[in-house]
């Protein structure tokens, strides 16, 4: 079985569905299929993309809405 | 299995990209440019600069110009493409302007440790969602800005990775690279709270 470093680099890549070679795909579920570790890590690394694509907007500072509106609103 | 990177509940404005217009570009008044492109263009300004101050100058100046050459734009896709363009473009001149004055750390010097003291104030038990948000956005907040950049269009904005390299004026293996190098950092800076976002 492959070591865990030497997935590391993939094992991003796999986690994030960026990873385009299949024999490094299958490589790297060699491995997660033995550790657990490795296999915490993509669920992890999964969520904080979820977290990520999900996150909402900030808020828009009020005195950004008053500038905003001054400018735009007197746009000829 | 992996997560689709477009699967967002269409009727939320999260990005640029959300936004649909219920009224034809040329009819559209300056209050309604507002409405629907203040908000969008302000978060991918904010996330990406890190400063609100900046966010703001970059926000007004995309949007006076978007309201002054609305007649230009053919359709809310193209109008959309040229926001989210001239968004990223602001920032990067922005940040070139402020460089010349403040001359800042080189990415090498700003490590991990120097990163993650940040968020030792962030351990405080508060609401799960809001929190795990808070916490993710200022880590990415404290990314080196060449990281920063790829992963906010990347990742929170959702482009592709060709569009994303050509908004950043980036070869796509380099724009990889630094996505790859983005994530790992991120991950390594929030790695006090995997707990709290693996739940």
């Amino acid at each position: 079985m492959t070591s865990c470093r030497q997935v590391a680099a993939a094992l991003v890549h796999y986690a994030y569905g960026d990873l385009e070679d299949e024999n490094d795909c299958d490589r790297v579920e060699s491995h997660l299929s033995g550790c657990s570790a490795c296999r915490a890590d993509v669920l992890r690394y999964r969520k904080l993309l979820r977290v990520a694509s999900r996150m909402p907007p900030p808020a828009l500072p009020p005195r950004l809405i008053a500038r905003l509106r001054a400018v735009l609103f007197d746009c000829p | 299995m992996i997560p689709s990177r477009r699967s967002r509940n269409p009727r939320q404005v999260r990005t640029i990209e959300d936004v649909a217009l219920a009224a034809p570009i040329r009819r559209m008044t300056p209050e309604q440019v507002f409405r629907a492109y203040a908000e969008p263009v302000y978060s991918l300004a904010r996330r990406m600069i890190g400063g609100d101050l900046e966010a703001t100058e970059v926000t007004q100046e995309v949007l006076l110009q978007a309201v002054r050459n609305l007649s230009d734009f053919r359709g809310v896709a193209q109008l959309n493409d040229w926001l989210r363009r001239s968004t990223v473009n602001a920032v990067l001149a922005h940040r070139a302007r402020t460089r010349l004055v403040r001359r800042r750390l080189p990415v090498e010097q700003k490590t991990i440790a120097e990163i993650r003291q940040v968020f030792s104030a962030h351990r405080d038990p508060c609401p799960l969602n809001e929190a795990i948000t808070r916490v993710v956005e200022e880590a990415v907040a404290g990314l080196p800005s060449e990281y920063r950049d790829v992963l906010v269009l990347a990742d929170i904005e959702q482009l592709p990775n060709v569009e994303t390299a050509g908004l950043l004026g980036l070869s796509l293996p380099v724009m990889k690279l630094r996505l790859h190098k983005a994530r790992l950092m991120l991950c390594e800076v929030l790695s006090p709270h995997s707990k709290e976002i693996a739940s």
